[in-house]
């Protein structure tokens, strides 16, 4: 990637799609728009966001998921062996009903609109995950370009609904073991068509380690059965290893946040990234991509060796952040880490869910402005002071 | 009266005191005790039924009146909450006052459909307004109706 200015902003991946371009994926969904036809509304969408951070200053760019239903379930239409399960459906399959219920009441959304992408078969590339989404990127763009993927345990987690995988893979293991060699296809593939950053969403690592056996509030990613919270961060961080593991390149990102799917506060994950920590350390990655931007998320910590993607806005929140509040934030970020270190970016997407975007665009824009003032502010100062 | 108007069903007890079966025209169905306190009973219990009747009267009703009327509705679905005025009477816990029965109940339908709100609303109101169970609900308890679309 061509050398970046100090204080880099980007997005962490979504932004909210335009009510036509919402249709046009539920039309998709139930076959009454062809996949072309989707994809050339997608094209003009993505064309305006693109144009959109370019005058912003956003210095690495990503095409706000608009291509995607959510983060995650996106793979469903790419990979053999896997069907995208509307939680209606799921609920005729699966026992615990109950913790289905809990999710649905927590996020006041019907079954019908959660999917989740279940692997019903052995997996398989059928089409790459993201290249498309690259590509157009390239050639629209001639900034860095950042290209987000659902994480190794995230899909692991997802796709494996017991009832229904069991008859291709008898074990998470084994289907994880599928899920690593697809994902550094992808990754490959990536790095081929020139990424210049790569983010592996993990989202559910907060829920496993803060809230062991409790509430499910993650959508459907975490549904089956957790084990032992430090297992599973075990079983997360061979996984991510393993996806990275002699790719070079992109930089390499991980975002870890506490949900993004509810305006109120007081219902998401709370708590530092500490009990995280051991896992973070031992991640072969360049950079861990966090939100710091609400109390919920505590001190700020600091792991060696590795950039930090800092949260500055609440994505979730109709109220713009202060410039001066975002720079107060680096800079105590900064009594920590070298300015090299320090990306800047809100918490999390501001659309994760398309159909239940976190914030309208109005906002998301302000926002994004709001950190690129910051960073041009902060990146005057230690520039100076670094030359 | 007319026979039209009158609805029958055979109640059966069953050896084991928590379960029922109900024969109606040519089928049956087994129905748990009146309210259910464990969650892993393999039952649904008789009040669950109840809010479940409820609830599919509404959502078979917005159906069935939405193709009337030639809107296209995907997907409706609907949450029931009743609330009881005091369970702890119906296990008999000794000095509990009131009774056991329905005291409020809320249904929250989500409707998929592009069309625009004005016309759902319509719709929505013809289902009320047609709706045996909620005709009846409203005359029995306070009935808390709401819809939204969501896709
Ligand atoms: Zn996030």
């Amino acid at each position: 990637m061509a050398s970046l200015p100090l204080f880099p902003v980007t997005m962490v991946g979504s932004w909210p799609r335009t009510p036509a371009l919402l249709r046009a994926q539920k039309q998709k969904r139930i076959n009454k728009l062809s996949v072309d036809e989707f994809e050339r509304l997608a094209d003009a969408a993505i064309a305006d966001l693109i144009r959109v951070q370019h005058e912003l200053g956003i210095d690495i760019i990503t095409d706000g998921e608009q291509r995607r239903d959510n983060f995650y379930s996106f793979v469903a239409e790419k990979l053999d062996g896997v069907r995208l399960m509307t939680l209606a459906e799921m609920l005729d399959i699966v026992e615990d009903k109950a913790g289905f219920e809990q999710i649905l009441q927590t996020l006041d959304v019907p079954a019908y609109s959660l999917s989740n992408p279940t692997c019903v078969g052995r997996i398989s590339r059928r089409r790459p995950l993201a290249v498309d989404e690259l590509r157009f990127l390239k050639r629209t763009s001639d900034r860095p370009v950042k290209i987000p993927l659902p994480g190794p345990y995230l899909l692991t987690r997802a796709m494996f609904v017991a009832e229904v995988t069991r008859q291709a893979y008898p074990t998470k293991e084994a289907l994880a073991e599928d899920v690593v060699a697809i994902l550094r296809a992808e990754v490959a593939d990536l790095i081929a068509e020139g990424v210049d950053f790569i983010q592996l969403d993990e989202p559910v690592l907060t829920e496993v380690a803060f809230n062991p056996g409790k509430t499910r509030t993650f959508m459907c990613a975490s549904l089956a059965a957790r084990g032992d919270p430090s297992e599973e961060l075990e079983f997360a961080r061979t996984l991510i290893n393993q996806v990275v593991e002699g790719m070079s390149g992109p930089v390499f990102g991980v975002h870890v946040c506490r949900g993004n799917w509810s305006q109120n506060e007081s219902i998401l994950l709370e708590g530092n990234y500490q009990p995280l920590a051991s896992c973070f350390h031992q991640l072969k990655i360049d950079q861990l991509v966090l939100e710091y931007a609400t109390r919920r998320a505590g001190d700020l910590l600091h792991f060696p060796g590795k950039s930090l993607g800092l949260g500055v806005v609440n994505p979730r929140t109709p109220e713009v952040e202060s410039v001066d509040a975002i720079v107060a934030c680096v800079k105590k970020a900064l009594t920590m880490y070298a300015p090299r270190e320090l990306y800047l970016n809100p918490d999390c997407g501001f659309g994760t869910f398309s159909n239940s975007p976190v914030n309208q665009s109005d906002i998301a824009i302000a926002k994004m402005k709001a950190i690129v003032t910051a960073s041009r502010r902060l990146r005057a100062e230690y520039e100076m002071e670094q030359s | 009266m007319n026979e039209q108007y009158l609805s029958q069903v055979r109640v059966l007890s069953h050896e084991n005191a928590k379960e029922a079966s109900v024969a109606v025209r040519r089928q049956c169905f087994s129905v748990g005790q009146a309210i259910e306190f464990d969650s892993e009973a393999p039952l649904a219990s008789a009040l669950e039924y109840v809010l479940g009747a409820l609830g599919a009267d509404i959502v078979t009703g917005f159906k069935r009146l939405a193709d009337r009327r030639g809107v296209a509705v995907d997907e409706v679905e609907a949450l029931i909450t009743g609330r009881l005025n005091n369970p702890l009477v119906y296990l008999g816990v000794v000095g509990e006052k009131g009774n056991p029965g329905l005291e409020h109940v809320s249904v929250k339908v989500f409707v998929s459909t592009f069309a625009p709100a004005d016309t759902i609303e319509e719709v929505w109101q013809e289902v009320l307004r047609r709706s045996p169970l909620v005709c009846t609900f409203r005359r029995a308890v306070t009935l808390e109706l709401n819809w939204k679309a969501a896709f």
